[in-house]
């Protein structure tokens, strides 16, 4: 009996031994492959200062020789980074349908930011709800949302079907501002206008078009607007920033962002019977960015 | 009963198979999140190839320019005549009641002097039928802000519950092009008869808004509904919205002369 238990113990520890083996060979193997390849996961963009440029995007520097004629330049924001955005509707993948309007509904607004921005999600990106879908693990800071190219999240996918957004629910597009600093980066009246609503998170505009414009998440409590003001095109309206309550002032936690929203009174033909309703503001704020780069 | 040296080897096999276990899951998460990482590189890569840029000097136009932008006749006497139609069903309504006096949907006059915070000057700039919803809350609550060819009404509706309702006589015109027209036709679908204006509606809703729009006396409207959660049963169906629209105030009933 004492000779078998010495052998059992004896084969425990063979055993124990095999096993400490292959769990640091497969623990090693794991750590060796999570190591290589993996770019530093991205913090919070510096302030000041353009970013290098290091993206594999479209770029703005002399063409190779040996290729095909040069691209003629592009155009470059105040960072002196190349201006890209991808097509209206082209939301990120398991992001909802979008809603692929190409109509710029008004032509000669400004751009509802002073400084240069990033229109991108806010929910399926790094420190987004819904950023794990895509991989996109991190924090709302991490540079790779403050880049170019900008992309679409009109009927970027939320709970509820409706008309406008089939399968889809979010009715207006988020604008990171300049850096992921709050409070910080301005706001602007893109006309002039009336402001016919300041509640909650929202300040609301509307011109004598009808045209009505949501900002949404300004920092509320420091607006340089009050309701039933007259504001001129390029007025300031508040700071960007993460503001987000409810009626009795409860406050839920949102990413630092402009969620602006744009209603039009339209037609096909002008004898028709009008649809006012939210409109998909992409194709316009992408023109209202172009006059802004050329400062037209 | 084991002895002391086999309970000492029961205790080593746990602690080997718990650091075995913690060694592979640590392993797994790293490789989980590499793999993360690199879906996301290779995602961001394919955007930023797929990506549009803006020349430099001579750019091509961005898009489709709405056409025009033209302002509707507003058609007074259907609002005239719609006042008067809603008469005529609470008459109707009042004589065929037995026990309880039942309301008809409808639109009635409700002149600008009698809401405390509506600043009549706002609503006699106003150069089409002013429309908002009617409620105690709504009364004790609405602003107008005029701007002559449009409009908003705002208030608080309940607690949790607040609201705008804007008109307009002018339309913008985006052309006859597939992509507009195949979105106004999948709304126009979506549309059913609203009783107290005789209209179609279409209710649309997102994360900011609960939203019924119509069109009538030849301008657009549209009354959104901003509750505190957007999954409350007044933002999430459709009864509430249509509940407050099924009895609208006309606040300009004087407007258009006779
Ligand atoms: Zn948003």
């Amino acid at each position: 009996m004492r000779i078998d238990r010495a052998s059992e113990r004896g084969n425990a520890a063979s055993w124990l031994l095999a096993l400490l083996v292959i769990a640091l060979l497969i623990g090693g193997w794991f750590w060796l492959q999570g190591k290589s390849g993996s770019p530093s996961n991205g913090e919070p963009p510096a302030d000041d200062g353009p970013p290098s440029d290091e993206q594999d995007g479209p770029e703005n520097g002399p063409a190779d020789p040996d290729d095909e004629p040069a691209e003629p330049p592009a155009l470059v924001d105040e960072d002196g980074r190349v201006f890209s955005y991808l097509p209206v509707g082209d939301l990120l993948p398991n992001s909802g349908p979008g809603l692929a309007d190409d109509t710029v509904y008004r032509s000669d607004i400004l751009f509802p930011t002073e400084d240069a921005v990033y229109l991108n999600s806010q929910v399926y990106r790094y420190g987004g709800m819904n950023g794990a879908l895509n991989g996109m693990n991190g924090a709302q800071c991490d540079a790779r949302n403050y880049d170019y190219p900008w992309q679409d999240t009109f009927c970027e996918k939320r709970d509820r079907n409706q008309p406008l957004c089939p399968g889809g629910g979010h009715e207006g597009l988020d604008i990171r501002p300049h850096t992921c600093a709050k409070n910080t980066h301005w706001a602007v009246a893109v006309e002039d206008a009336r402001v016919i609503d300041v509640r909650r998170h929202w300040v609301t505009l509307q011109t004598e078009d009808g045209t009505l414009y949501n900002y949404l998440h300004l920092k509320m409590d420091a607006l340089e607007v009050a309701e039933g003001d007259l504001v001129a095109k390029g007025d300031r309206i508040g700071m960007i920033s993460d503001n987000f309550f409810k009626s009795d002032g409860t406050s839920v936690p949102t990413t630092t962002h402009l969620h602006f929203e744009m209603y039009e009174n339209y037609v096909a033909s002008p004898g028709d019977d009008p649809l006012f309703t939210k409109v998909n503001p992409y194709v316009t704020l992408v023109a209202a960015y172009d006059r802004k780069l050329r400062a037209e | 009963m084991g002895t002391g040296n086999e309970r000492g080897d029961v205790m080593k096999f746990q602690i080997a198979g718990a650091l075995c276990t913690l060694m592979i899951a640590g392993g797994s998460y790293a490789y989980a999140q590499t793999a993360n990482r690199q879906n996301a590189d290779a995602l961001e890569s394919e955007l930023k190839n797929r990506a549009l840029t803006r020349a430099a000097v001579d750019p091509a136009p961005v898009g489709e320019a709405a056409k025009e932008t033209v302002e509707s006749a507003v058609n007074w006497i259907e609002m005239r005549t719609a006042l008067a139609l809603t008469a005529r069903r609470e008459v109707a309504a009042q004589q065929t009641a037995t026990r309880a006096v039942s309301r008809p949907p409808g639109m009635r006059a409700a002149p600008a002097e009698t809401f405390k915070s509506v600043v009549v000057r706002e609503v006699n700039l106003t150069r089409l039928p002013l429309l908002a919803p009617e409620g105690p809350r709504v009364a004790g609550t609405l602003k107008v802000y005029s701007l002559g060819d449009s409009y908003s009404a705002t208030a608080e509706v309940e607690d949790g519950v607040s609201m705008r309702m804007s008109g307009s006589r002018r339309k913008i015109v985006v052309g006859e092009r597939p992509a507009a027209l195949a979105r106004m036709r999948a709304m126009r679908a979506q549309e059913k008869p609203l009783a107290s204006l005789e209209t179609p509606y279409v209710v649309t809703r997102s994360d900011s808004s609960t939203d019924l729009s119509f069109s009538k006396f030849g301008a657009g409207y549209v009354l959104s509904l901003m509750c505190d959660d957007p999954a409350d049963a007044r933002c999430a169906d459709d009864a509430f919205i249509v509940g407050l629209a099924s009895n609208i105030m006309l606040l300009n009933p004087e407007a258009g002369g006779q």
